[in-house]
């Protein structure tokens, strides 16, 4: 590896409080990616025909940039968390505008709590490895792991779709859930046998 | 190390968690495990382990490379190519009322 040393997280803050304006940039540029990962996985597809995923990712860094200073003032929380909170916050409120507004149309299946997407995303990951149960069809299992997300309680779902979907860091994780890192681990250890048990007691496979 | 007094059940199970966690970033750093193996390391643990790496292994199994993250973006304006059993082609128009597919 001979390119130019990438300055980490922390660099970035220390100079973006000094008033570095290329450092706050590159703060902000750097977590797109995991940003883009997370609406992909948070943005409910109902939504998809009105509002391009890349636009909240934009917006987002926007409001990011202009909350900046605030934020290196009292750093309340680890910068990735921050920057994913303001996501969410922007997701919540794209999700309220729209889909309530258009209630009438929403199909009564889709479940609450997770939307879709995100369900479909966790189903599709399970499905990409090795399969539990490899007798079962690929369409009959994508079904079956969805129902069994859906069964779960919302804590499970929530824990297992930061850690395994966004890919969130235990210590990210517990900043997000206000939780400590020993609680996310245990709840994350909850939660798989959860889904395990729920998946081996639906499919009487065999 | 304190010494608070936890009950052995209740140390067990931060272990195995702790164990998942540590299994969790191997695979994600696109690590294969193998469950062989991986009982061997943790032989305390094995019957839990077995149970829970299938669903572990398919969990971290999507690329963890940006590019392919979350929803698939080989896609139109940052849109996933597939949409539930959709597939998108091109955008057809964008106008003041929304975009069309």
């Amino acid at each position: 590896m001979s390119g130019r040393l990438e300055p980490d997280t922390d660099h970035l803050l220390e100079a973006a409080s000094g008033g570095n304006a290329q450092a706050r940039g590159e703060l902000l540029e750097r977590h797109r990616a995991r940003l883009q990962r997370m609406v992909g996985i948070r943005f409910d597809r109902r939504l998809a025909a009105r509002v391009d995923p890349s636009d909240v990712v934009q917006e987002t860094l926007a409001e990011a940039s202009v909350k900046l200073d605030a934020y290196l003032h009292e750093r309340p929380l680890a910068f990735y968390p921050w920057l994913r909170q303001i996501a969410q916050q922007r997701l919540t409120d794209l999700h309220r505008r729209h889909l309530l507004a258009q209630r009438r149309s929403v199909s009564r299946e889709e479940p609450a709590g997770l939307p879709s997407e995100s369900a479909m995303e966790l189903a599709e990951r399970l499905l990409a490895g090795e399969a539990p149960s490899a007798g079962l069809r690929r369409e009959e299992q994508r079904v079956r792991v969805r129902q069994a997300l859906e069964q779960l309680p919302e804590r499970d779902r929530d824990v297992l779709v930061l850690r395994y979907l966004e890919q969130l860091s235990t210590a990210e994780t517990a900043a997000v859930l206000g939780s400590s890192p020993g609680a996310v681990r245990v709840r994350t250890l909850r939660a798989l046998q959860r889904l395990r048990d729920i998946l081996n007691t639906r499919g009487a496979r065999p | 190390m304190t010494t608070q007094t936890i009950n052995p059940a209740e140390k067990r199970v931060t272990e195995l968690a702790v164990v998942v966690e540590r299994l969790t970033s191997r695979l994600q750093a696109g690590e294969p495990l193998d469950i062989h193996e991986i009982v061997r390391e943790y032989p305390q643990f094995a019957e839990e382990l077995t149970g829970l790496l299938p669903a572990m292994a398919a969990l971290a199994s999507l690329p963890g490379s940006s590019a392919t993250s979350g929803v698939r973006h080989d896609s139109i304006g940052g849109l996933p190519a597939e949409l539930g059993d959709y597939r998108i082609l091109r955008e057809v128009g964008r106008g003041g009322m929304g975009i069309v597919y």
